[in-house]
């Protein structure tokens, strides 16, 4: 079998099958590049994540081991379909997976994903947090994400008021 | 690193924010500038459109970015009041729209990707709504991939007719990778609308194809020549097909096609997955003579294979499973004896012998390779040689998940199973109807997952 080592932004290395590794984009445009780039066949590529830290890089790296028998989604950054996403069912495995971690590592786990090109996980992460934003008040939302009005004078109340006025007609 | 969440590029906060309901991107337009920004330019919405929320739509997404479009029955006004429909990807018409309104839209929604279309098939389907601009061409719609019909009976008058939609499927959508076909309605209007989805079946790109019949729908009996000269299949059909999905095959059908079925088949080089279920209201279920060729001919691609064939109908009397030994790259076989519904297999019936014609499956461990994923046998005797095969040589792949029924246990499989259970000191059952059955199975079979094979196998055997 094939291995490829990953190298986390920390120096960790997670020695992980190239089939495993090319469920992610990212991962399997590297090792693309590296087979061409290497005049021996055989040899392992080793692959740099500058900004995942490895933490982060062990958990996408569960996730791919779980799904890697999922068939591959078409990977196209440019297709702005949410609505396909927003259906696509949640595993309880999923579920208990994201059960522990807290907002700062999903959004990490986010960030991650989209570099790494692992749709299936930026989805179910994007997933989550919109959860945390449906069902509240603005002014929940603001503490949950800890964001702050950055609303001059009246600006606020005339949003609020193109809202209502959304709604009202 | 204390990451929060506008820190996110702007592609992912956008990703965020369109999951959210209509309502609650309103209100997330409050929270901050940033937000604002984004609601008003780049997330996206999902809208249904009708004529009583026109208004609403016109005033409140006219400038936004529309991702999904469902545009209700009966839509009267000339136009859609959306500014700009270039994210527009998703579009169902439940109804049709009128001239003017279609016009519009498929002039503007430049990227549309999938297309669902109700059709209504009318009573007079003959003569095309003269209405339905079917035979314009809008170079928007070569763009689509995906489509999907669903075939419904309508009263109105208002019908998008079959032969119109037809036509304007085959002038315009000329990039159509998957179709889909659902059939809601049982009248025989339909048999010869149907000669066009064979035109549509025919685009050279077509990859996927499904054809189905809402289940829940009650045919009767007289309604027999229902699709008898409409299975879909032409000898110009796509030779890119990766999946061919029938149900409700008749078994008469296929003899009348025979040859154009042996023709396409065998010239299908890609094929991934075959899925072919017979229809249960007919006297005969599709014979297994009449796929075995092909599969054993030149699909070496096949990886997923359902079939629901009528063993009865081959001399031997059973299924030897040996057939499927030569496809290298299985990984899914789905096998179920076709049974009429005059005789159905009854899980309150205890005692298999009583059920007549039960068919038997011989060499069931010829098939099991390290490629396959998942198996499931449904409907079969198998004898208790070949059960203990199986047994033995599932033992020594690995697999993570496995599920082994047998409605109803010949005694000595049941002696064995309960001494297999004793020797590993498992004792974990499984109900199935009111039957209570144990896995036979080593308990370290349930706690290793190994990294390749995550199978299941489901042998629901008489």
């Amino acid at each position: 079998m094939a291995l490829v080592r990953v190298i986390s932004s920390d120096g960790a290395a997670f020695l992980v099958s190239q089939r495993l590794a090319k469920r992610s984009g990212k991962l399997k445009t590297e090792i693309e590049t590296f087979r061409k780039s290497s005049d021996n066949s055989e040899a392992q590529p080793e692959i740099r994540i500058v900004t995942i830290r490895a933490e982060i890089l062990r958990l996408v790296l569960q996730w791919l081991q779980q799904h890697q028998n999922d068939p591959v989604l078409p990977a196209n950054q440019n297709e702005q379909d949410g609505r396909g996403d927003a259906e696509m069912g949640q595993s309880q495995w999923d579920r208990d997976f994201l059960a522990p971690m807290d907002l700062g590592i999903v959004m990490e786990l986010i960030l991650a994903a989209n570099h790494l090109e692992v749709k299936g996980l930026l989805d179910i992460t994007c997933k989550l947090v919109e959860s945390k934003i449906t069902g509240r008040t603005v002014d929940e939302i603001r503490t949950a994400f800890k964001l702050k009005s950055d609303f001059k004078g009246n600006e606020e109340e005339q949003t609020r008021l193109e809202n209502r006025w959304c709604v009202e007609n | 690193m204390d990451l929060e969440i506008n820190d996110f590029p702007n592609e992912i906060l956008c990703k965020i924010l369109s999951l959210l309901s209509t309502e609650e991107k309103f209100r997330a337009r409050e929270v901050c500038k940033r937000w604002r920004e984004q609601v008003d330019t780049n997330v996206l919405f999902h809208i249904q459109l009708s004529d009583s929320t026109y208004n609403e739509v016109r005033q409140r997404f006219q400038m936004r970015r529309v991702a999904s479009l469902q545009i209700a029955s009966l839509y009267s006004h000339s136009n859609i009041p959306i500014e700009n429909l270039n994210s527009l990807r998703r579009l169902e018409l439940v109804n049709d729209i009128g001239e003017e309104a279609f016009k519009d839209l498929f002039t503007r929604a430049a990227f549309l990707k999938r297309l669902k279309l109700n059709v209504l098939v009318e009573s007079s389907w003959e003569e095309p709504n003269p209405n339905f601009p079917g035979n314009t061409y809008f170079p928007a719609l070569s763009n689509i991939k995906h489509l999907s019909i669903e075939v419904m009976r309508c009263e109105a008058d208002l019908a998008t007719s079959l032969g119109a939609c037809s036509v304007l499927i085959d002038h315009n959508m000329h990039n159509v990778q998957s179709l889909t076909i659902k059939l809601s309605t049982g009248t025989l209007v339909i048999l010869q609308g149907l000669d066009y989805f064979r035109l549509a079946a025919s685009k050279a790109n077509l990859r996927k194809f499904i054809f189905t019949r809402n289940p829940s729908l009650k045919m009767k009996p007289n309604s027999d020549v229902f699709l008898k000269d409409a299975l879909p299949i032409s000898p110009t059909l796509s030779t890119a097909l990766r999946k061919l999905r029938l149900t409700h095959v008749k078994a008469d059908v296929m003899k009348i096609h025979e040859k154009a079925w042996e023709v396409l088949l065998s010239e299908q080089k890609h094929m991934k997955t075959l899925q072919l279920y017979s229809d249960s209201s007919c006297s005969q279920g599709i014979s297994l003579s009449a796929v075995l060729p092909v599969i054993r001919k030149s699909w070496a691609s096949l990886h997923t294979i359902a079939l629901e064939i009528d063993i009865n109908r081959s001399q031997s009397g059973g299924l030897d499973m040996d057939i499927f030994a030569d496809l290298k790259s299985l990984r899914y076989l789905n096998i179920k004896s076709w049974s009429n519904k005059n005789v159905e297999f009854s899980q309150s019936t205890t005692v298999a012998n009583t059920i007549p014609n039960v068919p038997k499956i011989y060499n069931c461990d010829a098939i099991i390779t390290t490629t396959l994923r998942k198996l499931s046998i449904i409907g079969f005797k198998l004898t208790d040689v070949d059960f203990s095969n199986v047994m033995s040589k599932i033992g020594k792949l690995d697999m993570g998940k496995m599920e082994v029924t047998r409605n109803k246990m010949p005694s000595s499989a049941r002696r064995n199973s309960g001494s297999w259970v004793r020797e590993t000191g498992m004792n974990k059952g499984i109900k199935v109807g009111s039957h209570y059955y144990y896995l036979p199975f080593p308990r370290s079979w349930e706690s290793s997952h190994a990294p390749n094979l995550e199978s299941m196998l489901t042998l629901i055997t008489i």
